[in-house]
């Protein structure tokens, strides 16, 4: 009897409190990557002000972001067909999320071919350049591999109306990751 | 321990893929040991240990849709796996960094041996500067972790009426990312070693010829990400976990100041990992971030190294403030004074701590209208921290004192961080700092703050939960005379680095003035009778914990709620959830209570 | 195990826009995309048109930010939620 009492209290606690955790938590990690980010964001301004060279491949960038902008609303879409009970829809508007981070990927190593010819990373801005896009693209990585992993479980059957919080963890750092490219692509390109 | 043997199978078959990936990527004709082969398997390597001690079965096959598997038993082994306990953890952290202590005490017994002559005797200036560098760094880690991991993951829950941490795996995973750390930085001596210092100050850390400097990298960043899990944990902990009636102004000052910490070392540490990626970028990817040639400088690493550093002092100590502040008052059975004070302070530290750090670098070529505004910042600091030392003796006022070990040490505490905290004045002044930097004054300073502040908070910590953690008594005796001979040890052995230091002997050289020698000799000797002192204190603890007279569940009388479960407390600490009613330290107050611990009844949402 | 109350008590903090439906999610989440597309595009054309407009850019990428953070990710439910 004491045992069944203490088990029910336990995962009756964890009811509880930890969807509010989870949230809490990751918040908590967002803030602190974002001091990652605007390390490396000082960095550019502090080594080489605003300057950037000719060649830039600015309508490449511009394309990424719009790619971005894409992938980011397909990712909201999942978020409010899982939490409405809309599976199949869930599913294919994450497909295409992911197909945009890896388009977003693909354009960031075409770039690099020729980035690292005209300002390799030896240059100021090459540095940089490199550096921000670097992290910014690994983030984006593992934004991919979290969409792929609640992808394959929603399409195992997990998740639902009362049952999201996964996908929209995952969402969340989808955004939070757009975020930071709203300040990188200025930062690098435009200012 | 199969666990174990499995991550240590996987994760140096990480690293030798990883590193063989690399080569061949790399063209296949370089040595295999090369920077970006050792960089990669370091990550191969690690990501390989994390999953085989338990990441894989905990996440690895929630991801992929199988049942996660359990821990195992709860036998002695529970220490040596994946566990999800915040007991089980705290006691690896405490268990850990107590030996990581122990190496870093023996490059300092090294160190002192080398200095106890002017000249070069037994190591060349190279030698030195690698050994100085290693324990600089391991000893960081242990202020930096050692309260915080230790009893920050065994007390908080404790004290806060709460059955776990929020995220339990993710507390294992940090404790179990240090080990990697420290094969890390202590097989660097392997690829060369690295000399630059705890710091990693280029141009040094990038152009060294010791690929041990990657190691130091990829070591430390592994390590902020396991104080940024860690601190994540306990501010969520905090925020969501608290017991019925466990409201912000009713939380044990420990808590709160490891909830401070937590802040710092959740934001901050992320300039130290992106200091260290930009030198391993800049030795492994040929970037300019430190190349004044090309453009970059090193004013950009001692801004973005100290914008961390800084604050990082505050992480070392800010939990040892609790700490002591806890003993204080169990031990002058007295409520804790000015506790929203405090509270406010600690916040306030937190803040300040921001927005100071160039007091490091007015020697640095920074320009020199920053002198003033960092100057009047940093000394502004002083009075939160003053409202501290008020509360720790405005707590004893008129108490009636307990002398036990660990108030010995919170006491010594409160004399040893004060001389510290006053020394740092004349650092944070312009006109005194100019003369002191990179003196032995500042070497005083630090193991003040240090040693003073952080270490004997957390050995004076050891001694009070002691009882709590082993369910066992540590001797009393050879307790005192160990807190003794820490806190009047460490007046004798730094005090005259003061003076050595004004005087003209600079830090991190094997080599000093010969005229400074006699007094170097006395500080080696002195050293070396502080260092055997620990022999006491492991000795002791060793002892106790298998042989020591049976503690009863609150052996201090102490008010606050680890001390109402039973010693050593049971799995999900709490039966049903505590009910707080009062403030924690209600000690004289006729009739006032803090908690009521039910073992039938409702919970409570 | 949790009683129904505890268990819609659950539901309501797993998905902080609960209860929204789908429809107006939609035109919400459309709407910001907009906005967000037409707020690139000005500054794309402020930095063709100007030289180092690090200035007139900066409001075009902050209104962007909030508008992530808040249509998004929904930032101030976090904040609204804040009992205990
Ligand atoms: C008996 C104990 C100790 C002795 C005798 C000792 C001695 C020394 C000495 C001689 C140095 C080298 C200074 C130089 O050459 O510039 C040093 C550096 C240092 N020590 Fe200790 N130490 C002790 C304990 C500790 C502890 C417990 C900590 C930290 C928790 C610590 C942290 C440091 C740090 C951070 C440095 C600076 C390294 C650097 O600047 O790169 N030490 N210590
Ligand atoms: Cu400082």
């Amino acid at each position: 009897m004491a045992a069944v009492t203490l088990e029910a209290a336990h995962s009756r606690a964890e009811l509880l409190h930890q969807p509010r955790s989870n949230k809490l938590g990751l918040w908590i990690f967002m803030a602190s990557e974002t001091f990652l980010f605007s390390a490396l964001i000082s960095a550019r301004f502090i080594t080489s002000g605003v300057q950037k060279p000719e060649d830039l491949n600015q309508a490449l960038a511009f394309g990424l972001t719009c790619v971005l902008l894409v992938s980011s609303i397909s990712a909201y879409l999942a978020e409010a067909f899982i939490a409405t009970g809309h599976r199949r829809a869930f599913l294919a508007a994450t497909r295409v999320t992911i197909v945009f981070g890896l388009i977003f990927i693909g354009g960031v190593m075409f770039e690099w071919r020729e980035a690292l010819h005209n300002f390799p990373p030896g240059t100021i801005y090459g540095t940089a350049f490199f550096s921000l896009i670097g992290l910014h693209a690994f983030h984006v990585l593992t934004g991919v591999l979290g969409l792929a992993v609640v992808l394959n479980l929603g399409a195992l059957g997990h998740f639902g109306p009362s049952n999201s919080w996964p996908v929209e963890g995952v969402v969340k750092y989808w955004h939070f990751v757009d975020l930071m490219w709203v300040i990188i692509y200025p930062a690098l390109y435009l200012f | 321990m199969r666990p174990l043997f499995r991550a240590i199978k996987w994760g140096i078959g990480g690293y030798l893929l990883g590193a063989v990936a690399a080569w061949v990527m790399a063209g296949a004709s370089g040595p295999l040991n090369g920077p970006i082969e050792v960089t990669v398997g370091f990550i191969a390597g690690l990501i390989g240990w994390i999953f085989g001690i338990g990441g894989w079965n905990n996440w690895g096959r929630e991801w992929f849709g199988l049942p996660p598997k359990d821990d195992g038993k709860d036998d002695w082994r529970r220490y040596f796996r994946f566990n999800t306990d915040h007991k089980v953890v705290g006691v690896q952290y405490l268990v850990a960094f107590i030996a990581v202590m122990g190496i870093g005490g023996i490059m300092a017994m090294l160190m002192r041996l080398e200095l106890a002559r002017a000249g070069t005797d037994f190591m060349s200036e190279e030698t030195y500067n690698k050994v100085m560098s290693m324990h600089g760094i391991l000893m960081v880690a242990v202020a930096v972790a050692g309260i915080l991991g230790s009893f920050g993951n065994y007390l908080i829950p404790l004290m806060i009426g709460a059955q776990d941490m929020a995220f339990p795996r993710l507390n294992a995973l940090s404790f179990w990312l240090i080990p990697p750390v420290a094969v890390a930085l202590l097989s660097a001596p392997l690829l060369g070693s690295f000399e630059a210092g705890w710091t990693a100050y280029p141009p040094l850390s990038v152009l060294a010829p010791g690929d041990g400097q990657l190691l130091f990298n990829m070591g430390v960043i592994a390590f902020g990400l396991s104080s940024i899990l860690g601190g994540l944990n306990i501010l969520t902990t905090v925020t969501t976990m608290r017991a019925p009636g466990m409201t912000w102004g009713r939380l044990p000052i420990f808590v709160w100041a490891g909830f401070s910490a937590s802040l710092i070392s959740v934001l901050f540490t992320q300039y130290f990992a992106a200091t260290l990626v930009m030198i391993q970028l800049d030795r492994i990817a040929g970037t300019a971030f430190f190349d004044a040639k090309a453009g970059g400088g090193t004013l950009l690493y001692e801004h973005l190294f100290w914008f961390y550093s800084h604050p990082a002092v505050y992480i070392m100590v800010l939990p040892a403030f609790g700490v002591s502040l806890e003993i204080i008052t169990h031990f002058s059975r007295k409520p804790l004074f000015a506790y929203k004070a405090v509270v406010g302070a600690f916040l306030t530290i937190v803040g300040l701590s921001g927005i100071v750090w160039a007091h490091h670098m007015f020697t640095s070529g920074m320009a020199n209208y920053f002198h003033a505004p960092f100057m009047a910042l940093t000394e502004a600091i002083s009075i939160p921290t003053g409202v501290v030392f008020l509360a720790a003796i405005g707590t004893m006022w008129k108490g009636r004192i307990w002398f036990t070990a660990p108030m010995i040490m919170a006491t010594g505490w409160v004399f040893n961080f004060m001389i510290g905290g006053i020394t740092g004045i004349f650092h944070a002044d312009v006109a005194t700092d100019l003369q002191l930097h990179d003196t032995y004054f500042v070497v005083a300073h630090f193991h003040f703050t240090i040693i003073g502040g952080s270490i004997m908070g957390l050995l004076g910590g050891t001694f009070y939960w002691f009882p709590k953690i082993t369910g066992r008594m540590y001797n009393e005796r050879l307790g005192k005379i160990f807190a003794l001979w820490v806190t009047i040890g460490l007046n004798v052995v730094f005090l005259p680095m003061f003076w050595v230091g004004v005087n003209g002997m600079n830090r991190r050289v094997a080599v000093y003035p010969a005229d400074l020698q006699r007094v170097n000799e006395f500080i080696s000797a002195a050293a070396f009778l502080l260092g055997a002192g620990f022999l006491l204190f492991i000795g002791n603890l060793l002892w106790s914990a298998v042989k020591g007279p049976k503690a009863s569940d609150n052996p201090w009388n102490a008010s606050t709620l680890e001390w109402s479960v039973s010693s050593p407390p049971p799995h999900h600490n709490f039966p049903l959830l505590p009910e707080v009613v009062g403030h924690p330290y209600e000690y004289g107050r006729p009739g006032a209570r803090h908690a009521v611990l039910s073992t039938t009844g409702a919970t409570h949402g | 195990m949790a009683d129904t109350s505890e268990r819609q008590r659950f539901d309501e903090l797993t998905t902080e826009i609960h209860g929204r439906p789908l429809g107006q999610r939609l035109r919400i989440g459309l709407l910001v995309m907009v906005a967000l597309a037409v707020l690139t595009l000005v500054e794309y054309a402020i930095a063709v048109e100007v030289e180092h407009p690090l200035l007139p850019l900066l409001p075009f990428a902050a209104l962007k930010f909030v508008l992530i953070l808040e249509y998004f990710m929904h930032f101030s439910a976090v904040l609204g939620k804040g009992d205990h």
